[in-house]
């Protein structure tokens, strides 16, 4: 079985993200580079069908610009056995649509059983990515699972809602995302940092995955029109507590509709 | 010939691997530290973490679950362990080199598949059991003994200030034997005649459990013995210390830097006369120090561990200046940083006071300060 994990490189969530007012784009050298928490457990989730012989191999997989072939090697660093790093300067500041699609191009011939991704990004946080590579590649989607179970023709597994936990499964073919909920990461250890090395990426154009016009594309459906400072954050009310404390509060939370 | 900054900075691996050693600091162990602290026991589950990540066996061949990788990525794992808790570091620690650095060397195939394997994976926790009542830094005085018998020996005597000793499945315990020279015997936990007589309460360090050991006619059999039929000399058993003076260094520069880190964003934070306190020269001459001497401590314990990756001697010299200057920096820094925090860091339960004990630690274990001076002395003819 073969499975590609989908990772992204992000701004370091306790770092400070910027957007560049002049493009409208993510300032992606405001803080560190790291890759998304939820692409390293999406990664874990392979790992664990590798380490149960349930998968035979796991393939990373990213968009990004050159930087972001550092993910790909902390990916290769923590067990994945190979890399696709599509990176192309025609697709910069690619919209969910387009990145799809060229996530789909770079999937569609891999011969993969199953792929994984995270929920959502902590950077853009669509959260429509899986479900447009499922759509565009004709994979049934198993969405926002907090547990995997991979079999050999089949994954399944649980997604809460309000008042209940659905299960679901589909047969492979298939793609996944999944929650904070599903395992922490492994480290790297430093075997697979050494291992990293010698382990082949296979880099990808916007022609390889077949997205016409790249970023500008047919394939772009927004367009950013505008874009302005975060305002800064207002001082706050401080209540002291002179016995209404409690009440003051309520009434704070009900107006603005917190309760 | 190699570039200067070639000389002076870690393989972009090793920097690598320090980001996993932290993150498995931050992640895993920091969470824990404070109970494990306050209640002085160890969170014994972290063995078997450390271990699945790759931690344990750093020195060690891959076939028993190393990473043959040598000393180098072992003392950045202490090093950033130290940072986060000096107790804990302490105890994982003991798995991957004093506990089991005498095994990894002269036991057979049988013993390492029997201990090393299971110490790399986190599985048995080890100890190594050297110091005794009336023989710390005098080796060769140590009165424990084995005594042929059979196709065995009897183990007597009493050991202390063993880390790990109290929760140990494996000991490596050194004895003398009739003909005078060293033997190395593994007990195990449950061997007759062996108990912990108490685990030892400490000043510092108080998630590591060290205790006194008691060998009451333990009976070993021949597959227990690591060490040659005829023993083991002095400098064998010394070598296991003397590289693990290294990892005694990166422990304390562990230490200081998280003093440093603590101390700085106080000073940064904390107002006094309408200005932060790090603005007063008085302060800040302190950070300026502080950083030059961790800077100079760091670069020794770095080229200490090197050398014992690439020589095939130990070079006792280079480990003695680490362990010294590495060791009484950071308890220059932590005092330093005491005063920054003023009543602040005086008060139980802040983390500039738990440091302020831990840091005692490293000017004794390993070889104390005084014992580092005599072995420098001694190479200068002295």
């Amino acid at each position: 079985m073969r499975i590609a994990v989908l990772i992204k490189q992000v701004p370091d969530t306790w770092g400070e993200r910027k957007l560049d007012l002049a493009t409208g784009r993510l300032d992606r050298d405001a803080s560190d580079r790291i890759i998304d928490e939820i692409g390293e457990r999406a990664l874990e989730v392979a790992l664990q069908a590798r380490d149960a012989k349930t998968a035979d191999e796991v393939v990373v997989v990213t968009m990004g610009p050159a930087p972001a072939a550092e993910a790909v090697k902390k990916g290769l660093s923590m067990g994945a056995d190979s890399g696709i790093h599509i990176s192309d300067d025609a697709l910069a500041g690619s919209d969910t649509w387009t990145t799809a699609e060229a996530l789909a191009g770079a999937l569609r011939e891999g011969g993969f059983d199953l792929v994984i991704a995270g929920n959502e990004s902590t950077d853009g946080r669509g959260g429509v990515v899986p479900a447009m590579v499922a759509e565009l590649l004709g994979l049934p989607l198993l969405a926002e699972l907090d547990e995997v179970t991979i079999g050999a023709g089949e994954v399944s597994g649980s997604r809460g809602v309000d008042d209940a936990i659905l299960t679901v499964s589909a047969p492979l073919p298939a793609l996944v995302s999944i929650t904070e909920r599903t395992p922490e990461p492994r480290f790297p250890n430093l075997r697979g940092i050494m291992g990293a090395k010698k382990k082949p990426v296979a880099g990808q154009d916007s022609s390889a995955v077949g997205v016409e016009g790249g970023a500008a594309g047919p394939g772009a459906h927004s367009v950013v029109t505008a874009t302005a400072e975060r305002p800064p954050r207002s001082a706050g009310t401080i209540v002291e507590d002179d016995g209404t404390a409690a009440a003051q509060l309520a009434e704070f939370l009900a107006k603005n509709r917190l309760i | 010939m190699a570039g200067i900054d070639e000389l002076f900075q870690l393989p972009a691996e090793i920097e690598d691997f320090r980001a996993s050693a932290r993150a498995f600091a931050e992640r895993d162990v920091a969470p824990l530290v404070e109970e494990a602290e306050r209640t002085g026991t160890f969170p014994l589950e972290l063995f078997a973490k450390a271990g699945s990540a790759g931690l344990l066996g750093l020195q060690f061949e891959e076939r028993w679950g190393g990473s043959d990788a040598g000393l180098l990525p072992d003392m950045i794992f202490r090093e950033e362990v130290s940072r986060v808790c000096a107790g804990i570091a302490a105890g994982l620690g003991i798995q991957g080199q004093i506990g089991t650095a005498y095994l990894a060397r002269f036991g057979s195939d049988e013993q390492k598949e029997r201990w090393l394997r299971p110490a790399i994976a986190g599985e048995v926790i080890t100890a190594w059991g050297l110091t005794e009542p009336d023989a710390g830094s005098d080796v060769r005085s140590i009165r424990t003994t084995v005594e042929a018998d059979g196709s065995g020996v009897i183990l007597r005597g009493r050991k202390t200030f063993i880390t790990n000793g109290p929760i140990a499945g494996a000991i490596g315990v050194v004895a003398k034997q009739a003909n005078g020279k060293f033997a190395v015997y593994m007990v195990e936990a449950g061997d007759e005649g062996y108990a912990v007589d108490r685990t030892l309460e400490k000043l510092g360090c108080r998630s590591s459990q060290v205790g006194e050991l008691v060998f009451d006619n333990v009976r070993l059999d021949e597959s227990r013995r690591l060490s040659p039929p005829d023993g083991s000399e002095i400098d064998e058993i010394l070598d296991v210390l003397i590289r693990g003076r290294v990892l005694i260094a990166a422990a304390s520069l562990g230490v200081a830097s998280a003093a440093f880190d603590l101390g700085l964003a106080y000073a940064k934070e904390r107002t006094a006369f309408g200005r932060p306190i790090g603005k007063f020269q008085e302060i800040s001459m302190k950070f300026a120090e502080a950083d030059a001497r961790i800077a100079a401590a760091r670069m020794l314990t770095y080229r200490a561990a090197v050398l014992c990756d690439t020589r095939d001697e130990v070079p006792v010299r280079e480990c003695a200046h680490a362990k010294l200057v590495a060791s009484e920096t950071a308890l220059w820094v932590v005092d330093q940083m005491m005063r920054v925090f003023g009543g602040a860091g005086f008060m139980q339960g802040s983390v500039i006071e738990r440091l302020f004990r831990d840091v005692r630690y490293f000017q004794i274990v390993e070889g104390t300060t005084e014992i580092q001076h005599r072995i420098l002395a001694k190479a200068l003819g002295l």
